[in-house]
């Protein structure tokens, strides 16, 4: 495309040294954060830490994974979203799938009900309500249902579905396929690039979420990684603005740290893999969204 | 018009689809439908006891007593005011990083990049906030540390001085978010005709000519789509994070309109939760939204011919 590389040295040199600066603020938290997860006491309350662990220890990491709650919480959280995911998606699935349709009947007036969702919400203590009468509190109910299917994913699969081949669908129909014969042998196969755009979709959502839980879930033994890390992490912190003994506050922040780094690491070890799926999704949702 | 028999003979035809569609409406109608006619006790003082149908009824009272308070004023400006900045600074960040990004010619080296950035858009508020904390506490943080041992000065209550919450709330915001919202320019640039950079090369245009003359001109409109979305969400801020992140120290520029619903509907700040009045703060939120997304639309439509929904 440019071939003077060579007369324009000096805006080269500006753009690799912007962009690495961009890098290094995303990583280096991630990576102080590994530093002192590492670091024993003394260098702690020096705060002398930045990239690499000193008095390098383990002991952070023993107590965290030692604790019940974190033990069960990861559990929960996988519980959770790989329960919230299937659901999601093949809900999601077989509600875009008659919308994809162009001659579909009422087709119109379903997705205007969608769309409305998203431009005047009820609002959480109306959705609380509902969910407090359902009898769903404290269950993984209350979790999964409420958001069962995001309308932005929705438009997501519903533009991708539109986009496969008629022909093949038709042909389906001919050899005596009804409409959801045809749904699940011909279109639900050809369907796994955007499942598994808007499956990370859901998944990260649950595995993040923190609100909803909070207030749908009550007893500890319930509770998702999220509420569990708030716990530690950060009423922690706020107590550390309000006087707590030094010697406290110091043995906490590599606990706080390794605890962080936990709850991270199952993101960090699937993200690489998942990479191609969601920047295709997003793509998808913004040209029509 | 359709005739009714052409309409039963449709409904016919696609039976099966409405079987597929029949469980995802389902669940449009219990959980976003049914919450739309539990905002009537927005206008009730509404007892769980009595439910909707027996709960007496108050009028706008709720409305008025919330406009009435001190909270009418600091939440409207704090929920305005994190998404002004949230604007300000935010919004031209990730144009900067996609151009920036566009210039290199190494594709595996902008590859990386790209994968670095989106990182932060998939990590938890909850962990986000919990590494600012700790990034800012007095005692013990990074940045206190070098505020002390480089500029010599006192270390900085972040977390208890309300004029701090502002600044540290955007810059975090901004940084989960900035490589993710630089996808869509990305797509954007790489629809830019490539003949039109040599043919401007030919011309004798430099990389600056070039950058102004064809490509923000070639992302022109992705970029006032974008804008005018996002005032359409003005009152939107990532309120699970406001709410990991606060502290009543801090209120006085950290509580939005949603925590404060939480608070007062949910939490129960004073004693019991006050469904109706959180409910009607709701609603006074939702309303506003619908006008500025409305009006986004008409902007979009107008200026760009294109419109959202």
């Amino acid at each position: 495309m440019r071939k003077k590389v060579k007369v324009l040295r000096i805006s080269d040199i500006f753009i690799y040294s912007a962009i690495l600066f961009f890098a290094v603020i995303t990583l280096y938290p991630f990576v102080h954060v590994t530093a002192i997860s590492f670091s024993g006491y003394v260098s702690l309350m020096e705060s002398n830490i930045f990239i690499f662990p000193r008095d390098f220890t383990l002991t952070a990491y023993k107590s965290v994974l030692s604790n019940k709650y974190i033990f069960s919480s990861l559990l929960n959280s996988t519980i959770y979203t790989v329960t919230g995911t299937l659901l999601s998606v093949f809900f999601t699935m077989t509600m875009a799938y008659p919308l994809a349709k162009r001659h579909f009947t009422g087709r119109r007036l379903f997705s205007f009900l969608i769309t409305f969702t998203l431009l005047f919400s009820a609002g959480i203590i109306p959705v609380y309500l509902v969910v407090n009468k359902l009898g769903l509190m404290n269950t993984i109910w209350a979790i999964v249902l409420p958001f069962l299917i995001s309308p932005w994913n929705l438009i997501i699969t519903r533009t991708f579905l539109e986009e496969l081949p008629v022909s093949i669908q038709e042909s389906a129909i001919i050899d005596g396929c009804n409409d959801i014969k045809t749904f699940f042998y011909i279109i639900v196969p050809l369907s796994f690039p955007i499942m598994a755009t808007i499956g990370i979709f859901y998944a990260v959502y649950h595995w993040n979420s923190y609100f909803w839980p909070v207030i749908f879930l009550n007893t500890r033994e319930q509770y998702p990684v999220q509420i569990i890390l708030r716990e530690i992490v950060i009423q922690g912190t706020v107590a550390d603005a309000l006087n707590n003994s030094e010697e406290e506050v110091l043995l906490s922040e590599s606990i706080k740290g390794a605890t962080i780094m936990v709850a991270t690491l199952p993101i960090l070890v699937v993200y690489p893999f998942l990479q191609k799926y969601f920047v295709k999704g997003m793509l998808i949702g913004s040209i029509k969204g | 018009m359709e005739s009714l028999y052409e309409l039963k003979k449709k409904i016919k035809r696609d039976r099966y689809l409405f079987v597929l569609l029949s469980m995802g409406l389902l669940y449009f109608i219990i959980f976003k439908y049914l919450p739309y006619i539990n905002l009537t006790i927005a206008f009730q003082e509404y007892d769980l006891v009595y439910g909707i149908l027996k709960s007496p009824w108050v009028g706008f009272k709720h409305f008025k007593d919330f406009m009435n308070s001190i909270y009418f004023v600091r939440l409207l400006r704090n929920t305005i005011l994190l998404n002004v900045y949230g604007l300000i600074f935010g919004f031209p960040i990730p144009i900067i990083f996609a151009l920036l990004l566009n210039e290199l010619k190494k594709i595996r080296f902008k590859k990386v990049i790209q994968t670095v950035s989106y990182l932060p858009h998939f990590v938890s508020h909850a962990i986000v906030v919990g590494m600012v904390l700790s990034f800012l506490s007095p005692s013990t943080g990074i940045v206190n540390k070098i505020l002390v041992d480089v500029f010599r000065i006192e270390p900085i209550y972040f977390m208890a001085d309300p004029k701090y919450f502002r600044p540290v709330f955007v810059t975090m915001q901004i940084w989960k978010s900035f490589g993710w919202s630089s996808i869509i320019y990305l797509a954007a640039l790489t629809n830019i005709d490539p003949q039109l950079y040599e043919a401007a090369i030919v011309d004798g245009a430099g990389r600056w000519k070039q950058l102004w003359h064809i490509t923000l001109p070639g992302i022109k409109n992705v970029i006032i789509i974008l804008l005018i979305l996002r005032m359409g969400n003005m009152l939107d801020i990532g309120f699970e994070a406001v709410l990991l992140m606060y502290n009543p120290l801090i209120y006085d520029t950290a509580d939005v309109l949603s925590t404060f619903i939480y608070r007062r509907g949910i939490a129960g700040e004073h004693g019991i939760p006050d469904f109706s009045y959180a409910t009607a703060v709701g609603l006074f939120k939702s309303v506003i939204n619908l006008m500025l997304v409305l009006a986004a639309n008409y902007l979009s439509k107008k200026y760009t011919e294109k419109s959202l929904f």
